[in-house]
């Protein structure tokens, strides 16, 4: 029972209670933090006291929904009321927000148990979860090598059942990286699609919030819990929310683009061949791949970089005199936003305009697209390049080369475990147009656990 | 071509001579990689809400 669906189940069977289910998590963060450090705050008393509630309103007929009573976690981005949100920093090392997240809301509302708040990057500013300040968060399958970022807490929390699902931000892949690394679903809606309402920034037109989760389903589950309106974040979308349960596993007519050129190139060969797998796995259930030439990814990704780093320094501005409390890659990172003319910022939104076109032209002839997610399996701790396939790559552009465009797209993005590559996860990425979530997660739903299971994390049984 | 030594030190960016080295290393490359696509920017292009692409899909969409 470690998915949000068996355990519903199970809570309105009364095979369990949410205070037995969150004293399991509870359990499982208290034995694995020492190895793992996916946590900043867990709030122990607190959630039993939730989950108590949670119980007393199913005996009484109350039920607020499949997220009633489950046991979740949420990055240390979303301001939570009366609860520390570090952001990963020095500079927010005191925090105690007053209001919460419309996250942390939504995910109340629904019944959820808030556990605590995971490890992450500093200022979501980074691939690795390597903290300056709060230590480095570990990966589950080789606690030498580093989680992915930057919501790295959350893919370790989900993938060694601390909690049933974690929260993550996304702002150049750092739901998906976490998520590929540590062998979990993670989601990327929509730009606008998830209110942003309480999240501490890190870029104003990059920034997406999604769910780390053990199965497709789950996901699903929790976006539509989280998907909507919201008059408080002007980004966010009044489209009509659609249902994203994925009935079917039937995916005859929907049509999958398997990219020719970019996202396969330059790929370590096991996890290429997982996701070629992934795609032919959907071609039994009924799906038509297209062979499809993607538009020109390498100045999506260039122009992704520059919006990133203007816009990350212009959030950060105030804090920028704060030089001894930032770590020295963030600190170079918000130092070369400075560098960047206004006129290279705005031509490059320009472009992204322009290929933004281009991609919903080719969302024309198919349906969504598959990916690798990563090129490359989870880099050491402190290893500044990994080695794919001979060539000697940088570590944090290789974890974003086939993630980052689809943030300057804005365009819903899920990944999930492909398999094992020298006994680590790889994974494989789906993309949707635009609102265009119900697709991926159907497609998503066909094809997971038709790879060979990846089975618990070994340290777990550590 | 931009002169990215020149903006460090007008801007009085803080950076040790390795770093500096590795900055403009990479804001050289970005340049080069946008450069071709700056080229086919329209000067007729219709004013865009470059701020919020997505919003302006979604319009469309709606």
């Amino acid at each position: 029972m470690n998915t949000i669906s068996s355990a519903a189940i199970a809570l309105r069977s009364r095979r369990t209670t949410s205070v037995e289910i969150t004293r399991q998590c509870l359990a499982r963060i208290a034995a694995l933090q020492p190895t793992l450090n996916a946590f900043l705050t867990v709030i122990t008393e607190q959630a039993l006291q939730v989950a108590d509630i949670r119980d007393q309103e199913l005996r009484q007929g109350q039920d607020r929904g499949p997220l009633h009573g489950i046991p979740v976690a949420l990055k240390d981005v979303f301001e939570t009321k009366g609860i520390r949100t570090t952001c990963g920093s020095l500079l927010f090392a005191q925090n105690v927000p007053a209001r919460d997240s419309a996250v942390a809301e939504r995910l109340a509302s629904a019944g959820a148990v808030l556990v605590g708040k995971t490890a992450m990057h500093e200022l979501a500013y980074g691939v690795t979860s390597s903290n300056p300040h709060f230590g480095s968060v570990r990966n589950p399958w080789d606690p030498d090598r580093v989680p992915g970022g930057s919501s790295g807490g959350s893919g370790v929390a989900v993938a060694t059942g601390m909690c049933f699902m974690a929260m993550g931000s996304d702002t150049g892949g750092s739901i998906r990286i976490p998520a590929a690394f540590c062998g979990t679903v993670g989601l990327k809606p929509t730009y606008g699609r998830v209110s942003l309402y309480g999240v501490m920034p890190l870029d104003f037109t990059l920034d997406h919030m999604g769910p780390l989760t053990r199965t497709v389903r789950d996901a699903a589950t929790v976006l539509q819990v989280l998907a909507g309106a919201d008059p408080r974040d002007h980004t966010c979308s009044t489209m009509p929310v659609a249902s994203y349960d994925p009935i079917s596993a039937n995916l005859s007519g929907v049509r999958i683009g398997v990219p020719e050129n970019f996202f396969f190139e330059g790929v370590d060969r096991g996890i290429a061949e997982s996701a070629y797998r992934m795609a032919a796995h959907a071609e039994a259930q009924g799906a038509h791949l297209v062979r499809v030439t993607v538009p020109d990814v390498e100045a999506l990704n260039a122009v992704g970089r520059i919006i990133l780093m203007v816009e990350a320094s212009a959030t950060l501005e105030p804090f920028l005199s704060r030089r001894d409390e930032l770590g020295a890659d963030v600190r170079n990172l918000l130092d070369q936003g400075r560098y960047i003319p206004a006129t290279e910022y705005v031509q490059a939104q320009r472009v992204r305009h322009l290929l933004q076109q281009e991609f919903a032209t080719l969302f024309q002839e198919v349906d969504c697209l598959l990916t690798p997610t990563t090129p490359n399996l989870p880099p050491k701790i402190g290893e500044t390049h990994v080695n794919v396939e001979g060539q000697l790559v940088d570590a944090r552009l290789a974890c974003t080369r086939n993630v980052r465009g689809f943030n300057v797209l804005g365009l819903p993005a899920l990944v999930l475990p492909a398999g094992l590559v020298h006994g680590l996860p790889a994974s494989v990425q789906l993309i949707g147009p635009a609102f265009g979530e119900a697709v991926i997660l159907k497609v998503g739903a066909a094809i997971e656990g038709r790879s060979t299971p990846l089975g618990n994390p070994p340290v777990e049984s550590a | 071509m931009i002169d990215w030594e020149l903006i460090a030190r007008a801007r009085q960016i803080p950076a040790d001579e390795e770093s500096l080295r590795v900055q403009i290393a990479v804001l050289q490359h970005l340049e080069s990689a946008l450069a071709q696509w700056k080229a086919k920017l329209p000067l007729d292009l219709e004013p865009v809400p470059v701020f919020a692409p997505i919003l302006s899909h979604r319009e469309e969409t709606e």
